[in-house]
This record gives structure tokens, C-alpha cells and sequence, in this order.
């Protein structure tokens, strides 16, 4: 069993260039950040494509890890988003279906769904039942499927800047929440 | 959380804009800019990152095909197979290939271990607290840069018999360890930090390693890594 400690000084060891950390980092955590890179681009192609970049990309920035404030998953969980995020932005660009992405009616994980969780999940999850639901939407969509502004106004059928306000309003109340 | 006190509710926002990535490019940088010299940004960004993070906890992990990796590593080390010259060419294409400049660098540049530097308190002070997992190892750096004086305190733990502590220096944006020198058998020792390595000292990460006997026989690390630490400004 690989622990939290145990990625964090692959990572370190990574950093200070070291191949066969590289590949025991891999092995310990590919299969999670394949998993997350299958679930934002519903793709296997390119969600190969997005945890390779990933992974050279954790090679060339594992100096940059001990000054982020980051715990080491969510590090190599952030890093392997933001590589998927840009392939489906690559994708979507240059202009979005406005008829297409209109649907209200996007599943949101249930509340039943979030109680299996893990507690951590569960806490954003509790927050984020306190949002109005379609605010509650807007912010995973953003974290999981890319959405810009523009794609959430569309969606919610209001004007980017009233988009803009919610979600700025339901960052603070997220906030508030999850300090508490 | 102090974030309601210290953080204005803008910061707070657009923090959160950032880490979705709910903004254009020319904001995001604008918003690096600003984070490069305010911590609490930085606090704000990875309070959000973790928090988004836990999105993905139920995500279950799906096993990559086997030659994802042999992809990656290809890309990034070249073939696995490549003889004598093959080696010497990646020596000075790849992550490591400023090994031999830096070594020399730091030949030159090595520190020099002087019991009696006097702590100014005219300038900034860097601490890193180091720390093993299971804290086996605990040695807290301070560095205060007037004096040139970066002091090791060894709260827990020490070499291995036959062994010793090396301690390195990782700058911010390199991937090049930097030998700083050997953790001293005395509980508190303090080493003189040459001027060309204050910048890279204030920014970097210090990590300890465990070696042979006098330290590490190529530059580089050999051992386990048991801890590191980014380095910080009081």
C-alpha cells in the first residue's frame, strides 16, 4: 500500500531527478489520474493522450511541488485536470453550439451518490448542496467538465456578466462554507 | 480559518475563478503576477485546489494500457537501450543534463562550515522545517541572508552509523540538486551560503538525503530522501 508519505517522497525524489522514482510515482498513481482523465474527457484516446502529457509534465514541474501548499495527490490530481481541461477546450474551440449545450436537465451526482464518499468529498459535497442546484452544476462543471463562462451562461440561458455574479456569489458562500 | 479576516472577498472569488480556470488568459496572468508576491493568494489558490480536488475522490482509478508508460518515458528519456554515446548526449539534453555544469558550480562554490557566524537580524530570514514522515528526522534550516548564515538545527534523528546526511538545495525551477553540504554530528551547526546561492536558497527547497560516508560520490543524490522542505520567509 502506497502511502500519502510515500507519494510525496516519490515526488521529491522525482524532483531531484530521479528515473526510477519517476516510474514507481507512475505505477502508484496512473490508474486514479487515468481515471480522472477518462471521466472530464469521456475519450479513452485522448484521455491517453491528456495523462501522458500529464505525467511529463509532473517530470518537469516536480521542483515546483513542495512551494505549491499542495497535498501530494491533489497536485498530481490538479496537474492531470488542467492537461484534460485543455484537450477538451482544444476540442470545443473555436465556437460552441449554443442549441447543443442548452440543457437544463444535466444530471448532478445525487446527494445519495456523495454520502459514499470519502468525508473530504462529502464536505464540498455538503456546501455544495447549500448553492441553488443549477449554481451547484455551474461549479462542477467547471472543475470537471472545462466549462467556460461563456458555456455555463449559455447553459443556464442568462448573460455572461449574470453568470459571472452568481458564481463569483456562490464561490464566497462555497467559501464560507467550507471554512466553517 | 482565518480566510474571512485576512482575505478580501474579491481575493476569495477570484481565486476560485482561477482554479476552475473560469478565467481569459490575460486575467490569469494578471492573477499570477499578483500571486508571485502575495502569499495569501497563493493560500487562497491551494485552499480552492484542495477543496476541488476532493471532486474527484469518487472518480474510480482505470488501469492505463501498458505502453502508456513505455510512451512517456521514451519521451522523456529517449529509447531505453542506447550505448556509450547515446548516454553522454542525453547527459547534456536532458533533466540532468546541467549536472556537470552545476557540480562544477558548486565545487567552486561549496560551502564553507564556520561555527561562529553571528546572526545579523538586519535582513530577511528563511526557515525550512524538515521533516521525516514518521519523524525520525527532524532539522529545522534558518537562513539569514545579511549574515550569509544558513543554521541547521537537528531536533531528531541522525546518520545511520557508517552513514551521513547530505543536504541539498533545490532552486525554484530547476529540477538540479545543489549539495550544501554535510549535517554535522553537533546539534546545531552553522554553514557560511555563498552570495551567487542566497536567491536560489531563498526561493528553493531543502531536502536531506541519506549517503555514504562523507557524502554523496557523484553530486548528486544516491540514498532515500528522508525529508524537504520549500524554504520561507519569516
Amino acid at each position: 500500500m502506497t502511502t500519502i508519505q510515500d507519494i510525496e517522497n516519490l515526488i521529491f525524489r522525482v524532483a531531484l531527478g530521479d528515473r526510477r522514482a519517476f516510474g514507481a510515482l507512475y505505477d502508484a498513481t496512473s490508474a486514479k489520474l487515468f481515471g480522472v482523465c477518462l471521466r472530464i474527457l469521456n475519450n479513452r484516446a485522448e484521455a491517453e493522450d491528456a495523462l501522458q502529457e500529464a505525467f511529463v509534465n509532473i517530470w518537469q514541474k516536480s521542483d515546483t511541488y513542495a512551494a505549491n501548499g499542495l497535498s501530494p495527490m491533489t497536485w498530481l490530481i490538479t496537474l492531470t485536470r488542467n492537461k484534460a481541461i485543455d484537450k477538451i477546450r482544444a476540442r470545443k474551440a473555436p465556437t460552441t453550439d449554443i442549441e447543443a449545450a442548452y440543457d437544463l436537465a444535466d444530471p448532478n451526482p445525487t446527494p445519495e451518490a456523495a454520502a459514499i464518499a470519502s468525508s473530504e468529498r462529502a464536505r464540498i459535497d455538503g456546501c455544495l448542496a447549500e448553492l441553488e442546484e443549477t449554481l451547484a452544476s455551474a461549479v462542477r462543471g467547471a472543475y470537471l467538465d472545462g466549462d467556460s463562462y461563456q458555456e455555463l451562461a449559455t447553459r443556464f440561458n442568462v448573460p455572461l456578466n449574470t453568470m459571472r455574479t452568481w458564481l463569483r456569489r456562490s464561490l464566497l458562500k462555497l467559501r464560507e462554507c467550507l471554512s466553517r | 480559518m482565518s480566510d474571512k479576516t485576512e482575505h478580501t472577498e474579491n481575493d476569495i472569488a477570484l481565486a476560485g475563478e482561477y482554479v476552475l480556470g473560469l478565467m481569459s488568459a490575460d486575467e490569469s496572468a494578471a492573477f499570477q503576477a499578483r500571486m508571485a508576491h502575495e502569499p495569501q493568494l497563493k493560500d487562497l489558490v491551494s485552499s480552492w485546489g484542495e477543496d476541488f480536488g476532493t471532486l474527484t475522490d469518487d472518480i474510480d482509478p482505470v488501469a492505463p494500457p501498458a505502453q502508456i508508460k513505455t510512451a512517456i518515458q521514451t519521451r522523456l528519456f529517449g529509447p531505453k537501450k542506447r550505448g556509450f554515446w547515446g548516454m553522454l548526449a542525453a547527459l547534456f539534453t536532458s533533466k540532468a543534463g546541467s549536472y556537470g555544469i552545476i557540480t562544477a558550480v558548486t565545487l567552486v562554490a561549496f560551502l564553507a562550515f564556520g561555527p561562529n557566524v553571528n546572526f545579523t537580524g538586519a535582513g530577511p530570514i528563511y526557515t525550512a522545517n524538515l521533516s521525516a514522515a514518521d519523524s525520525s528526522l527532524v532539522v529545522n534550516a534558518r537562513f539569514d541572508q545579511a549574515a550569509s548564515a544558513l543554521q541547521i538545527e537537528r531536533l531528531a534523528g541522525g546518520a545511520k552509523p557508517g552513514r551521513s546526511l547530505q543536504l541539498w538545495l533545490i532552486a525554484e525551477g530547476s529540477s538540479t540538486p545543489v549539495p550544501l553540504g554535510l549535517l554535522s554530528a553537533e546539534a546545531v551547526a552553522t554553514h557560511n551560503v555563498p552570495t551567487e546561492l542566497h536567491a536560489a536558497l531563498a526561493s528553493g527547497t531543502l531536502a536531506i538525503s541519506d549517503e555514504p560516508l562523507g557524502g554523496s560520490p557523484t553530486g548528486l543524490p544516491t540514498g532515500e530522501i528522508l525529508a524537504a522542505a520549500a524554504v520561507s520567509k519569516i
